[in-house]
């Protein structure tokens, strides 16, 4: 079975990218542009790993994103990768808070985007087993 | 060029050629193409990208290089008259990359600053100089003692009102500075709650003083608002100040904040405004406009503040506007977009599309070999 993951991003040029580059591998791959459609897709779906941007517009962004999912016991597999722009200390203690499993700064790179992935899911699969 | 990075070079936001050691256009992407229209095959249709391409080609020009080129009435973007070209080697094979930057918003914008800055010593400062220098010469020109006390008074208060002045255009030039939106770059991440009380606590002295009382009240189930923390915050303070001046002593601030609608509401209410018109309620967001109150009752200032605050609203994509539902009862309204902003203009840079570029290229290699292991495995 593929893995799943949910991408949320609300810039639609870094979802194209991310959708681009991981397109090389074996996944499911789901969207949503804001954390409430990212939140009401996992009513549908349970990834494995969730691509999930800090700074959306709009009710949530991702560090009040990563939180629900966190509380959730449904999701307690799921991998939460945070994409920041800034990569600051105070980024890094709220997503640590939130719960966050990694964190990517913008603008990164096809291979580290895919060693991330993979390793989260390597990381997951062994817990899952 | 692969499609995969065609589509990766149309998302970059500055234009991008690149271009054969002959002079032959090999790409262009769509920013690129709204400034030089070109076409592939074709040699690039601007004379001085020509001669610097030309240059490098013959070793008299050393990569990178820098230089401002014109564009001619083929460009498709207004105001796009003087761009700066940066001519590199490309990160495949021997052709050049040329990227264009558009400047001219900056220019404009750096030109206009300059010319308020201008225009406020020239007007202002020159004048109270020489008043001071006016009243220095009388001093010396009387000789009775208590005349010359009293001029000598004078020239003090003259110097104290020109601090005033002063005080006054350094915010006229923020206004300035803001209209274009340039003090406007930070995305702090700013939790309603905690804001509101610092903000507050930061007024407290002067709460004291006047006796009156600011009461923060925020949930903690408020989305994050995402902008400059310290312009916001001068914002907020503006609106506090300006209730401050108004709420009658012993009464309270309430200062609220709720979520509605996709923006994060904050109303700072006082009493002790009296009647206002709603047209001179608007008036109040312009600049140099000052309320009857403020006239009668001799309070300070240009009628400068709460037009800042509005711009510094603006710029983060709210709005603020003043309410006022019964008699000597004031609102100040400040409604900002819950969340981060929108991005329009969340493009890649050059820099990043190079990266993401020979990153591409390298999985596709990977994908090839192991595409190839496969196919000898079979």
């Amino acid at each position: 079975m593929n893995k799943i993951i949910l991408i949320v991003e609300d810039q639609a040029d870094i979802r194209k990218l991310i959708r681009m580059t991981l397109e090389f591998g074996d996944y499911e791959l789901h969207e949503a542009d804001n954390g409430v459609g990212g939140l009401r897709m996992l009513e549908g779906i349970k990834p494995h790993l969730m691509l999930l941007d800090v700074m959306m517009p709009g009710e949530l962004d991702g560090f009040q994103v990563c939180e629900r999912v966190k509380r959730d016991a449904r999701l307690a597999t799921t991998r939460v990768v945070m994409l920041t722009a800034r990569g600051q200390q105070t980024d890094l203690e709220a997503g640590t808070r939130a719960g966050a499993d990694a964190y990517l700064t913008k603008p990164f790179s096809p291979l580290e985007l895919i060693d991330t992935v993979e390793a989260m899911l390597d990381q997951q699969a062994a817990e899952t087993v | 060029m692969n499609p995969l990075m065609q589509r990766l070079f149309h998302t970059v936001r500055d234009g991008l050629f690149i271009i054969s050691r002959q002079g032959q256009v090999r790409f262009a992407n769509e920013a690129a193409l709204r400034l030089i229209p070109s076409q592939p095959g074709e040699p690039i249709k601007n004379n001085q990208i020509a001669r610097m391409v030309g240059g490098a080609t013959a070793g008299h020009i050393a990569v990178p290089h820098i230089e401002r080129i014109q564009l001619g009435d083929e460009c498709l973007v207004a105001d796009a008259d003087t761009i700066q070209a940066h001519l590199l080697a490309s990160p495949v094979g021997t052709d050049f990359v040329v990227v264009l930057y558009n400047l001219t918003a900056e220019q404009f914008y750096s030109a206009a600053i300059e010319n308020l800055a201008h225009l406020i010593d020239r007007e202002c400062r020159a004048p109270m100089d020489q008043l001071d220098e006016a009243l220095g010469e009388l001093v010396a020109s009387v000789e009775d003692g208590d005349e010359q006390r009293r001029i000598g008074s004078a020239r003090g208060r003259v110097a104290a009102l020109g601090q005033q002045l002063a005080e006054q255009l350094a915010r006229l030039s923020a206004l300035a500075t803001l209209s274009h939106g340039h003090a406007i770059c930070a995305n702090d991440r700013i939790v309603v709650r905690e804001w509101l009380a610092a903000e507050c606590h930061r007024l407290r002295d002067l709460a004291l003083e006047r006796n009156v009382t600011l009461l923060p009240l925020a949930g903690d189930d408020l989305p994050p608002l995402y902008g400059s923390e310290r312009w916001l915050g001068r914002a907020l303070r503006e609106a506090l100040d300006n209730a401050l001046k108004y709420a009658p002593s012993r009464s309270e601030i309430a200062v609220k904040a709720v979520h509605l609608n996709g923006f994060v509401r904050l109303t700072v209410r006082n009493e002790g405004a009296g009647v206002m018109a709603p047209a001179l309620r608007q008036r109040l967001m312009q600049p140099l406009y000052r309320g009857r109150n403020a006239r009668e009752r001799k309070e300070q200032g240009f009628g400068i503040g709460l037009p800042v605050a509005r711009q510094i609203v603006e710029l983060h994509g709210g709005r603020m506007n003043v309410e006022q539902q019964v008699e000597n009862d004031f609102t100040c309204v400040i409604e900002l977009p819950a969340g981060a902003r929108a991005s329009a203009d969340a493009q890649l840079d050059v820099e990043q599309a190079k990266r993401y570029a020979r990153d591409l290229a390298r999985l596709m290699e990977r994908r090839k070999s192991a595409a190839a292991v496969t196919g000898s495995t079979a």
